[in-house]
């Protein structure tokens, strides 16, 4: 607490706050995290222990995903339709119900007007080899634009008052997010910031929306994020690469109703809903690599993977177990930018959270390190490291040859059967050196802040036939 | 290519340039149709709107215009019937003697047609149940001038149907109209096509001789690449315009210069709740700025505006421009006696990039389209680092 708002402060309502502090301080030692002072742990590297999770029906939760209202604000679907999302307009409807895109849902909101939302599966599914693949991080979703421009085209297609006001409660809260949503990189996802800049705008205790931010937002640019696979959820502890989320995990699932939930009631019966989320998140398996496998070179990497990288990232098969260790930021020595700003710079933010709704159930306890993930299907989720910094397997077993500045396709089909990852271009220029925007925004410039391939250099130390060996291995996780 | 979702947004940044065809026109078009002093009249004669017209056929599921579309002259300046929407616009400004070629008067024309029904539908119909009246075409048109008195806008809408001759598009020969408005060519010269304007209301005929001075500039000199935008357009950014103009019985020469603008597809729907505003300017340089403001309310009462256009150079390359590259900015308001709406009029434009810092003036303050009670459309003068003339349509400043 800033020691001049103390100053301020009458006689009285030090006593009070002072009352509040110890009480909450209590409910820490007690062991419970979401009190009305806003309580902050921050945790420290080493195992996460785990946290009771609800049960749910999967089958529910698959349902949910594509047509539960989660969503109670969006475009009007009548204008959406038009502006580019009619039914068969295009290719990717192939892989879509009801004419709709599988990353697209339509509901209705409050006032009876048809909306449409991107759904979860936006970000948490993409293509690979031109299928989509439920689970897996997105990885090429393109958020270098501003958002409240699509918002404002879609608004000249809006038709009469009813629309007019659905469109303009979402355009709204897109325009409130918008300048901190924007990356430099095509490929990055700005989710973490975004949920920030939501949180900025709404009341801790009733959800409700305020205009202007209620708390100084996070800063405008947004750090790189790579979208993890889904199908790491079950063997996690926290959430986030930080494993700040703690607790109940349907809490922070929820939280992309953030846009629109605006009161208890509605986030109640969403949290219901998200319960069968979480349980089908849950149950999701990792595909199989679909190319071969020289069986014998994997069984050689086996034993490499247990003695370099099992500490960490765990063991795998029937007896597989995974350590959920939280490695200190020193030990890693990955991109600390994310972690440190959780830590060092969000205190706000995380209070808010501990002391909201969201906060009754789950807890926000940022760490000055990252989990090391379980490694289940890695081979399809490249680039790697939390940032997408690195783009193949190859190249993060052996950092000489990580690329400074590197530009890919964006192609489901350019995949890599033997680096394991993206083929990828490496340049001699970073996004300085750009020739046109369109190539700025497709570098991926790790001298960037936040953007470094630096550190987990844990496999430079093997020979390049033990990589060989392990990359084989890795392949049949 | 897994960038679907991506293609949606970049079509968002091709729109806005293509919108600079779109979205003015067509809410102002429809919110003058569909005032109720005036506009019933006009829709009596098929007891509709374009509105209701327009809501009625979007659950018809009409197919997007090819992209890229392979323009051809003059063919694509007719009728694109199996998609949803089209329209025709020409705006610009004339002067008469006296005037010393300032420009006096704004006139706009504006034509809109609406399909009811997808192609297949309108297909299946038994032709032997089809009369010479029925028709799955709409079209609705706007025509406003300056009042050559002096303050205020003379404005009319008209509705019709795209049928038994009363409105239509074809071409070759081109022939664009609605009822007794209407554009036509004169001669096909292969160098420079002309053609004739007729435009009436009441107490005024306007008859014009335009000829284009460029080449056309279309969607795909100027879209993104691999950006579907849901419709297709092309613009003439110079069109030169001389002829007379009959004004309560009394007959001045005009001269002036216009643009022409026609766009077919998923074009916006009117009276949505983003406000557009469109400048039209000819720099006596040979260049020519079109630049479509959007802007709206946001929560809490912040009035936030976006600007994207074309720059069109005197050898009639063009180059798009973002918000990033343009200023444009308010510096006088002008308050309607009638409607109370406050309407910015007076401009300050810049795009740094190509060293140009503008003042837009407008000769006459009120140029209200007092028929429809929602817009503003009148010439401005150019000064600054260039000179010119130029025609400003602004819509969406009622509260």
């Amino acid at each position: 607490m800033d020691a001049r708002l103390f100053e301020r402060l009458p006689a009285a309502r030090l006593r009070r706050l002072a009352a509040v502090t110890a009480a909450a301080a209590a409910l820490l030692v007690a062991g419970c995290s979401g009190t009305d002072g806003g309580a902050l742990v921050k945790a420290e590297p080493g195992p996460v222990p785990a946290a009771p999770q609800r049960m749910g029906d999967p089958e529910i939760g698959r349902d949910v995903i594509e047509s539960g209202r989660y969503m109670t604000c969006g475009m009007p679907y009548a204008a959406w339709r038009r502006v580019g999302g009619a039914p068969g307009s295009g290719a990717e409807s192939s892989a879509s119900r009801d004419g709709l895109p599988y990353y697209m849902s339509v509901t209705e909101d409050e006032r009876g007007v048809e909306i449409a939302n991107a759904n979860c599966l936006l970000c948490h599914a993409a293509l690979f080899d031109g299928e989509p693949v439920i689970g897996l991080g997105n990885e090429s979703l393109d958020f270098t634009d501003d958002p409240s421009e699509l918002a404002d085209a879609v608004g000249a297609y809006v038709l009469g008052p009813e629309q007019a006001e659905t469109w303009r409660k979402w355009a709204d809260r897109i325009a409130a997010i918008a300048p901190y949503m924007i990356t430099d990189t095509v490929g990055v996802n700005p989710a973490p910031n975004l949920t920030l800049a939501l949180i900025a705008h709404r009341d801790a205790k009733t959800l409700a929306w305020h205009d202007t931010p209620q708390m100084e937002p996070p800063p405008e640019r947004p750090l790189p994020i790579s979208v993890p696979p889904w199908w790491r959820v079950a063997k996690k502890h926290a959430v986030f690469y930080n494993g700040m989320g703690r607790g109940d995990q349907v809490r922070f699932m929820m939280m992309k109703s953030l846009v629109c939930t605006d009161g208890v009631d509605e986030a109640e019966r969403i949290e219901e809903m998200f319960t069968h989320v979480r349980a089908y998140i849950a149950s999701l398996e990792p595909p199989a690599y679909p190319y071969p496998i020289d069986e014998a070179l994997a069984a050689r990497g086996e034993p490499i993977f247990a003695e370099h990288c099992s500490s960490c990232h765990g063991t795998y098969g029937e007896d597989g177990e995974y350590p959920n260790r939280l490695v200190a930021l020193d030990v890693v020595g990955t991109d600390p930018a994310y972690a440190l700003q959780a830590y060092e710079d969000s205190d706000r933010f995380m209070r808010w959270f501990n002391r909201s709704w969201y906060g009754e159930r789950a807890e926000a306890r940022p760490a000055p390190g990252y989990v090391a993930p379980p490694l289940d299907g890695v081979w399809i989720t490249a680039p790697f490291l939390h940032n997408g910094s690195v783009p193949t397997i190859e190249a993060l077993l052996d950092s000489r040859k990580r690329p400074t500045y590197w530009i890919r396709s964006f192609d489901s089909r350019d995949y890599d059967p033997d680096a394991l990852g993206w083929r990828y271009r490496e340049l001699d220029y970073g996004k300085a050196g750009a020739a046109s925007a369109r190539e700025r925004e497709r570098i991926y410039d790790t001298t960037l802040e936040g953007y470094s391939n630096a550190g987990h250099t844990f496999g430079d130390e093997l020979t390049a036939d033990e990589r060989r060996a392990l990359i084989e291995y890795i392949k049949t996780l | 290519m897994n960038v679907s979702a991506n293609r949606r947004r970049r079509w968002a940044a091709a729109a806005v340039t293509a919108a600079v065809v779109a979205a003015a026109a067509i809410a102002m078009l429809s919110r003058a149709a569909l005032e109720a002093e005036r506009g019933a009249e006009d829709a009596d004669a098929l007891g509709v709107s374009p509105f209701d017209l327009l809501a009625a056929s979007v659950d018809e599921d009409f197919p997007r215009p090819p992209s890229p579309h392979v323009f051809e002259f003059p063919a694509d300046h007719a009728a694109h019937d199996d998609y949803r929407t089209e329209w025709w616009s020409l705006s610009g400004t004339l002067s008469g003697p006296g005037d010393a070629g300032q420009p006096r008067l704004g006139v706009q024309w504006l034509l809109m047609r609406i399909g009811l029904r997808a192609p297949s539908r309108g297909e299946a119909e038994p032709a032997e149940d089809r009369s010479a009246w029925s028709t799955s075409q709409i079209y609705a048109g706007l025509f406003s001038i300056s009042s050559p008195a002096g303050a205020g806008l003379e404005a009319s809408g008209r509705l019709s149907r795209g049928a038994a001759g009363l409105a239509g598009a074809s071409a070759p020969p081109v022939r664009i109209w609605l009822e007794s408005w209407r554009l036509t060519e004169l001669e096909r010269a292969a160098d420079a096509p002309a053609l004739a304007l007729r435009l009436d209301a009441e107490g005024i005929e306007l008859d014009l001789e335009l000829r284009n001075a460029k080449p056309p500039v279309t969607a795909g000199d100027v879209g993104s690449p691999g950006a579907p935008a849901p419709f297709q357009f092309y613009t003439q950014p110079r069109v030169e315009a001389q002829g007379t103009l009959v004004a309560d019985g009394r007959r001045i020469e005009v001269a002036g210069r216009f643009s022409f603008e026609h766009a077919w597809g998923e074009l916006p729907l009117p009276g949505g709740p983003v406000g557009t505003d469109r400048f039209t300017l000819h720099l006596d340089d040979g260049r020519e700025l079109i630049l479509l403001r959007t802007h709206r309310t946001r929560a809490g009462g912040e009035r936030t505006a976006s600007t994207t256009g074309l720059l069109v150079g005197p050898d009639g390359s063009a180059s798009p421009l973002g918000d990033d590259d343009v200023l444009l900015e308010p510096v006088g308001h002008w308050t309607s006696p009638r409607t109370g709406i406050r309407y910015p009029i007076r401009w300050s434009l810049e795009v740094p990039d190509r060293d140009l810092a503008l003042a837009l003036t407008p000769p006459v303050a009120d140029q209200e389209g007092e028929a429809w009670l929602r817009f503003w459309a009148g010439p401005v003068r150019v000064d600054g680092t260039a000179a010119g003339a130029g025609f400003v349509q602004l819509n969406g400043y009622a509260e």
